[in-house]
């Protein structure tokens, strides 16, 4: 079958005298009580005999009803899904940009205070033109790494020794 | 297409009738094959063929019996119309399946047998065909055994007790409707069809559950869209109606069921 056998199936353009002409009712069939066609000879092997009428279309609703609650179901699943990763990609963008430019910021104010750190940071930009993150345990913006340590003292525990106990409580 | 099949038609009109006769091949290279009779009424094969007897559905019968005048008013149409513009191939279709197709073809049916014309039923829902499994028919050959499969078209016509009627139906479906509708045998068969009854009632598919009915309309000269309200909106009727004028049927209007 060609292709002009095919197209000739769906009219191209809508003729006009469709929309502009009604159509006429030739007959209106009524609805009789039991209106609905059966079988003057049983269904093959397969169909159950004496079925209710009722039952088929009740099946038919309920088949109808399960396809479209699993294609609501797929649409939600998509939307959620899309948002969420929409949603979960965005701020994470925002949070490495946002590093990105503290990062430097606080490289910038520490080469002033730290040489070894200054180098560092003059030698990083220059891999590329992009920002690039930095990650160390080391404190970026601390003044100074060789200044006077804070003791941390948890309430409850000795401290050991640091030989700086007066001689009255040694031995206690 | 249907320059061809008048043509087909005045050609047999042609044929001497001395001739006897035979079936019509399906393709001008297929030979005609061997004959089985087309419904199984006696063991004998020498015995005369006889009218079948058809089981009418009881909600044909109830129609007939409550409104049996608006049956014969829409006869009365088509017979206007056939007499009008000479069409006398009238295809039922309708958007979506179980709106009261065949119900109507059968009820119109049986007021068309009793006019002094002959009066064919065909069964075109080629992939649901219903007719002889509703009439209780068991036919040994159907419309597709004589399009596919070569057999002999006389033996496919059930002639009914009804004077006047005959039904072609089809024994199963058929698996690729858009090859059975543009194989020559269709053309052939439709042809002689047209030749030898003057109505003729072709109950087709639903339009919008497969593309037979949108194939078939290329044969048929005119249609008459079966609708039920509560399945059918204004929509799918507007486009049904496009589809079928697009196609070149004129619609001649609509039939409405279970009001």
């Amino acid at each position: 079958m060609s292709r002009a056998d095919v197209l000739r199936t769906m009219p191209a353009t809508r003729p006009e005298r469709a929309v502009s002409r009604p159509l006429a009712i030739l007959i209106e069939v009524p609805a009789v009580k039991g209106n609905r066609l059966r079988p003057a000879r049983p269904l093959a092997a397969g169909h159950v005999a004496g079925r209710r009428p009722g039952a088929r279309r009740a099946k038919r609703r309920l088949r109808r009803e399960v396809r479209i609650a699993g294609c609501a179901l797929l649409v939600i699943v998509t939307l959620v899904s899309a948002g969420s990763f929409g949603w979960s990609s965005r701020p994470a963008r925002a949070l490495t940009c946002s590093i990105a430019d503290a990062t430097a910021g606080d490289w910038a104010e520490a080469s002033a205070v730290d040489p070894p750190y200054a180098t560092s940071l003059t030698e990083v930009p220059a891999v590329g033109s992009s920002k690039v993150v930095v990650l160390s345990i080391e404190p970026a913006g601390l003044p100074a790494r060789g200044g006077t340590e804070v003791p941390v003292v948890f309430p409850g525990y000795v401290l050991p020794d640091d030989s700086l106990e007066g001689s009255a409580h040694e031995g206690s | 297409m249907r320059e061809v099949d008048e043509a087909l038609a005045r050609a047999y009109a042609q044929r001497p009738e001395s001739d006897p006769p035979r079936g019509v091949p399906p393709a001008p290279h297929w030979p005609a094959r061997a004959l089985k009779p087309a419904i199984a009424w006696s063991s004998s094969p020498a015995a005369p063929a006889r009218p079948a007897e058809p089981e009418w559905p009881s909600i044909v019968l109830s129609l007939e019996r409550e409104w049996g005048e608006r049956f014969e008013k829409l006869a009365g149409l088509l017979l206007a119309v056939q007499k009008r513009q000479g069409q006398k191939v009238f295809l039922f279709t309708s958007c979506h399946r179980a709106e009261g197709r065949t119900t109507l073809v059968l009820c119109l049916a049986r007021a068309l047998a009793r006019e002094p014309l002959r009066t064919l039923v065909v069964d075109a829902d080629l992939t649901g065909p219903m007719v002889a499994r509703l009439l209780g028919l068991r036919p040994q050959v159907g419309l597709d055994d004589v399009v596919e499969n070569g057999l002999a078209l006389p033996d496919a016509l059930v002639d009914l007790v009804d004077d006047h009627l005959a039904i072609l139906p089809m024994r199963s479906a058929v698996s690729q409707p858009r090859d059975f509708l543009a194989s020559p045998a269709w053309t052939c068969t439709l042809a002689r069809l047209r030749r030898e009854f003057d109505v003729i009632l072709m109950d087709g598919g639903p339009l919008f559950t497969g593309l037979s009915a949108a194939i078939l309309h290329r044969s048929v000269d005119a249609a008459v869209l079966v609708y039920h309200r509560g399945m059918t909106g204004e929509r799918a009727v507007l486009r049904a109606r496009e589809v079928l004028e697009g196609g070149g049927v004129p619609l001649l209007g609509l039939a409405e069921t279970f009001v």
